[in-house]
């Protein structure tokens, strides 16, 4: 069985002593028995300049390159967008690009978004949608997190049908409400690690949503990726799903280049 | 090791549950503490009446507390929830209850910690042995309830009766305040229940409170028990101190064998 983490946030966080550093992040894939994993860098969400944020992510973690592999923050309204995404869709330690709306503030449904969902189908990469980074009600005073428009997400899904997307830390709540018909959405895969699950969510989800859709994400270390595992492990979901889950849908979604 | 497994070798009580939602169907309630291998679960009412419940409601809420204790057995520990603001009326259900075997005091957000009516409530449960639960929350963002106690309110409540025992819920929410806020008040112990999943918080409170004054708890059923109890398996530290955590600790408060 694969264990695939698909969304570790790593790095200097700028609120709070969070430990993803190098040698953090090696106890923690050997605590959690990762295989792979999934990163997104602090710096590249809250630099200025996400590129520059990335290029020195990717060299503090030079190390892990056999099993960390990370995602390119996109802020859409900023320029130099195609040539982040054919960078990305070049370099093998990049699978996927990030959109975080609510933090980066910017619409959805917008000719830059295109942009982004065109050329991550021309890179083979898919488009990681952020439904937030922080909980929304103890975030840091210093961070305005707008929620996301959740008719603008449902609208692009089904607009850009081409793309893969995968919607990530947004809540069971929030995605049961948005009344998609998501069998009619093969383009679109759920991050349920961090997703603010009731007593019920896990036994739940096959009755909404394809569950050789979702992957697992844990936030960690920002995280507990313990609390978020063990929910999934406590499932009622058959021992198959939760394997598929925990890693073998992932390694279809992002490309072990 | 499967995090399913570790989780088998301790004792569990959950020290912070509501008789609401999924949970007011008793018969599922009683599937999860089965389920989940629960020596114990505090109730903490339904909360019928939302913030400031009507006399009648908050008795609603007793009754139904009470009636669960009835159907379901010795593993429902329940507490007394009162809105003080109607004091006498909180007064009569703090007798009321304890002649009916509850073995301590709720509030939530009716009135501030440092309104002199919760003064009254408050004494009157500490004559009784009980001790008093109070949810509190430091929020970053968006409008907090009128009446929510912040965790500051806490401390000055615990310290006017240092003879009481107070647990302050959810560690205050934004913990590095929260904890911060209590943590030289020898009489307040805190829980971290709920959907707040940020890494540190219960590392911060062994820190800062001690090995004696954390409990479990889960906000169960709005809450997920399993993300709740992967937390506390995370944690780097001994099996002796996960088990204070998730049981001893509680069971010394309440006088549990």
């Amino acid at each position: 069985m694969s264990v695939v983490d698909t969304t570790l946030l790593v790095g200097s966080c700028p609120f709070r002593d969070v430990p993803g550093r190098m040698d953090d992040l090696n106890r923690l894939r050997e605590r959690a028995e990762l295989d792979l994993a999934v990163a997104t860098g602090f710096r590249s969400l809250f630099y200025f300049d996400p590129v520059d944020g990335l290029e020195r992510d990717l060299d503090e973690f030079a190390e892990a390159s056999e099993w960390l592999r990370f995602l390119t923050v996109i802020n859409p309204e900023f320029p130099n967008l195609e040539q982040q995404m054919e960078r990305a869709g070049k370099d093998a330690r990049i699978c996927g690009c990030r959109l975080v709306p609510g933090l980066h503030r910017y619409a959805l449904l917008s000719d830059r978004v295109r942009i982004v969902c065109s050329a991550a189908d021309e890179a083979g990469l898919p488009v990681v949608i952020s439904g937030r980074i922080f909980d929304d009600r103890v975030a840091p005073r210093a961070i305005g997190q707008a929620p996301v428009d959740m008719g603008e997400l449902s609208e692009l899904l089904q607009a850009e049908s081409s793309t893969t997307f995968v919607l990530s830390m947004f809540f069971f709540g929030e995605l049961k409400g948005m009344g998609v018909d998501w069998e009619g959405l093969p383009n679109v895969y759920l991050d349920l690690g961090c997703s603010k699950p009731s007593s019920a969510s896990f036994d739940e989800l096959p009755t909404w949503f394809p569950v050789n859709r979702v992957v697992f994400g844990t936030g960690a270390p920002y995280y507990y990726w313990g609390g978020s595992r063990l929910a999934l492990e406590g499932s009622t979901l058959t021992e198959d799903v939760k394997a598929d889950i925990l890693g073998n849908n992932a390694l279809e979604v992002f490309s072990w280049r | 090791m499967a995090l399913m497994e570790e989780l088998r070798r301790f004792k569990v009580i959950d020290a912070h549950a509501h008789n609401w939602s999924l949970f007011a169907d008793t018969e599922y309630l009683s599937t999860c503490l089965d389920r989940f291998n629960l020596d114990g679960m505090i109730i903490l009412s339904n909360l019928t009446g939302g913030g400031d419940p009507t006399p009648e409601q908050v008795e609603k809420c007793n009754e139904d507390t009470a009636r669960l204790c009835d159907d379901v057995g010795e593993r429902i520990i329940p507490f007394c929830y009162v809105n003080a603001v109607h004091t006498e009326h909180a007064l009569g259900q703090i007798a009321s209850c304890h002649s009916r075997g509850f073995v301590g005091l709720k509030f939530w957000i009716s009135q501030h910690a440092t309104d002199p009516r919760t003064y009254e409530a408050v004494e009157a449960a500490l004559e009784l042995g009980w001790p008093v639960l109070y949810h509190s929350y430091y929020r970053t963002h968006g409008e907090a309830p009128s009446s929510e106690a912040a965790p500051l309110e806490i401390a000055e409540l615990a310290n006017r009766y240092p003879d009481g025992v107070f647990i302050m819920a959810h560690m205050g929410a934004q913990f590095e305040h929260g904890l911060r806020a209590v943590a030289d008040c020898e009489n307040v112990i805190v829980d971290y229940a709920g959907t707040i999943n940020e890494k540190g918080a219960y590392e911060l409170g062994l820190e800062l409170m001690g090995e004696d004054r954390i409990v479990f708890g889960t906000d169960l059923p709005g809450a997920c028990f399993y993300t709740n109890a992967g937390r506390v398996l995370e944690m780097d530290t001994s099996d002796r101190i996960k088990q204070k955590i998730f049981s001893e600790n509680i069971s010394r408060v309440l006088g549990l064998s």
